[in-house]
């Protein structure tokens, strides 16, 4: 039911922009893409309780990978995207079983560097990403004569993972392996004297959360065709982290919904402040993040999503039931 | 034969000496209680065999197998379970979720199949599900299985906790002060709850301050002191143990 809402809500939405600009389909489709790197955050942060602040790091490697081989090796995108995601899988692997021995302000630290270090290899290893330049004529997925490069097909593409994606942390939230999370986020001492391997279990959802930013990554890199070191900066972690923390940490839908607020509204207020002079649209989305944070954290700490739950709730209880 | 050989188990922290090359065993079935004064190291004793904490020397055997320098997980997975001086529930889950996330149908839980829902999944779910009630019956809160486990009034909330322990299925428990906080109603119930336990061949061990509630209930008693053993026997024969008045000097038996 809720899945058929969805798959409704994504496949009409276009036919109601359309004939509008097709900047609103890149941009739904820019949010399809900031979906995915959520749903995946969410798992680890919401889920499991562990802090990443350099989530931008696995997006970039899954997205320079698969432009690398794509570009110099002329390989097909839909052979780039497992090799790109296996490697950033192998990376996380490796990075995440010394790193997640750390909690909270440690741990967050530990993957901001990560992050910052990540950032300055794009921008450093020449050769390869082409330094601050980045890559450019990164050639779209295609399906034999089909090519994914219009505006409507690349939204196609990019929310039908956005769809599987949340099939997949909804199954994740509802069997063992998410209670096991759940337990550690709870109390992880407690989880492992129940004879949880605490460490086993955040180290692979580690993994599979730095695998979906890097399909994440894959799509985005063979949908703009150019990337450069900008789009995976330290800024985009942190917005990966706000938009969780927006959503709500305990359901898919409120990664979902953080996600979809927090790449539009900014893009919304930042066209209004096109119209005065002098201001700079950047600063702006800055801003906005720091003060949708500070409200959140004083109004919702919880989420949004779980907000509107116990708005739903109180409202019911006043009322009676909304649904007869 | 004993189920659990500790010798000449020592701990230090930097210099403080907690377990002094303590010996102890506790033969296989029954409820064993360890008492103590305050600082005897025996709640030290129970980090260590429960693998929380490396030991400084020392030996410790479960059913003849030597477990330290084990992992808190590895330690469950043989055999030995422990609960927490103060309760440490997951509060944000509910009570049956509380003990489901301590039922164990594959040795770890397999992100893969998780994720993509292969097949088996909802016999697994179903299997956990009716295990969990069964544990939950066992200590009387089945009734309170949806609720958040913050929710519970305290004694319930020691209850669950020792549910959410026996559901990892272990064949030594080691119960860290459960009657602590409780009144004279939950000890009765906890008492009857530890028979139980007892009763489906699952070893107990007790580290209690309220010696009336373990007096009741233990049929072997060890009594520790500055790290080491000082007395072991029947509940009757401690209570009358000189070493044991004079460690508890001033304090009732």
């Amino acid at each position: 039911m809720k899945y058929a809402g969805f798959v409704a809500a994504a496949a009409l939405l276009p036919f109601l922009l359309q004939g509008r600009a097709s900047y609103f389909i890149s941009l739904l489709t820019l949010a399809g893409v900031y979906a995915i790197l959520v749903l995946g955050l969410n798992m680890l942060m919401g889920l499991a309780g562990q802090i990443c602040l350099g989530h931008a790091a696995f997006y970039g490697i899954g997205a320079y990978s698969s432009a690398v081989l794509a570009v110099r090796l002329g390989w097909s995108p839909w052979l780039s995207l497992p090799l790109a995601a296996a490697l950033t899988g192998v990376i996380a692997f490796l990075v995440g079983l010394p790193i997640l021995k750390l909690k909270g302000h440690y741990l967050a630290l530990a993957t901001l560097g990560m992050g910052i270090a990540a950032n300055k290899v794009m921008v450093a290893w020449q050769g390869l990403t082409g330094g601050p330049d980045g890559i450019t004529d990164i050639p779209p997925f295609a399906v034999g004569r089909f090519v994914i490069n219009t505006d409507m097909r690349e939204y196609w593409l990019v929310w039908a993972v956005v769809f599987f994606t949340l099939l997949l942390g909804e199954n994740i939230i509802g069997s063992d392996m998410g209670r096991a999370l759940r337990a550690i986020k709870e109390d992880e001492t407690a989880a492992n004297a129940l004879g949880l391997d605490t460490a086993l279990a955040k180290t692979k959802v580690f993994v599979l959360s730095a695998v979906l930013a890097s399909i994440a990554g894959v799509l985005y890199a063979h949908c703009q065709g150019f990337i450069s070191p900008e789009s995976f900066d330290f800024f985009l972690s942190v917005k990966l982290v706000v938009m969780v923390a927006v959503g709500g940490m305990l359901t898919v839908w409120g990664a979902l919904l953080g996600a979809l607020i927090l790449t539009l509204l900014p893009e919304f207020l930042t066209l209004a402040a096109a119209h005065w002079h002098g201001v700079d649209t950047v600063e702006i989305e800055i801003m906005l993040y720091g003060l949708v944070l500070v409200l959140l954290m004083i109004f919702a700490p919880n989420g949004l999503a779980g907000k509107l739950k116990r708005w739903v709730a109180n409202f019911q209880r006043r009322f009676g039931s909304v649904y007869p | 034969m004993s189920i659990l050989e500790v010798s000449g188990l020592r701990k230090e922290f930097s210099g403080l000496i907690a377990l002094a090359n303590l010996s102890l065993s506790i033969p296989e079935g029954g409820i064993t209680a360890v008492i103590g004064p305050n600082g005897a190291g025996k709640t030290t004793l129970f980090n260590v065999v429960s693998g929380f904490i490396p030991a400084t020397a020392g030996k410790v055997l479960y059913r003849g197998r030597p477990i330290l320098g084990l992992k808190p997980h590895q330690i469950v997975s043989l055999g030995i379970v422990r609960t927490f001086q103060n309760v440490r529930l997951f509060k944000d889950m509910t009570v049956l979720e509380n003990v489901m996330a301590a039922c164990r149908v594959d040795p770890q839980p397999k992100l893969f199949s998780a994720a993509l829902r292969l097949p088996g999944f909802r016999e697994k779910e179903r299997l956990i599900r009716e295990r969990a009630l069964k544990w939950l019956s066992l200590v009387g809160l089945e009734k309170e299985q949806g609720r958040r486990a913050s929710e519970l009034p305290f004694g319930q909330q020691r209850l669950l906790e020792i549910a959410r322990a026996v559901a990892a299925e272990p064949g030594l428990m080691l119960l860290d002060e459960p009657a602590a906080g409780l009144n004279r109603l939950e000890l009765q119930a906890l008492s009857r709850i530890l028979l139980r336990i007892r009763r489906r061949e699952i070893t107990l061990v007790v580290v209690e301050h309220n010696i009336d509630f373990v007096m009741g209930i233990a049929e072997r008693v060890v009594v520790l002191d500055k790290g080491a053993k000082i007395a072991e026997g029947t509940p009757g024969s401690i209570r009358q143990h000189p070493r044991v008045l004079a460690a508890y000097l001033g304090e009732e038996i």
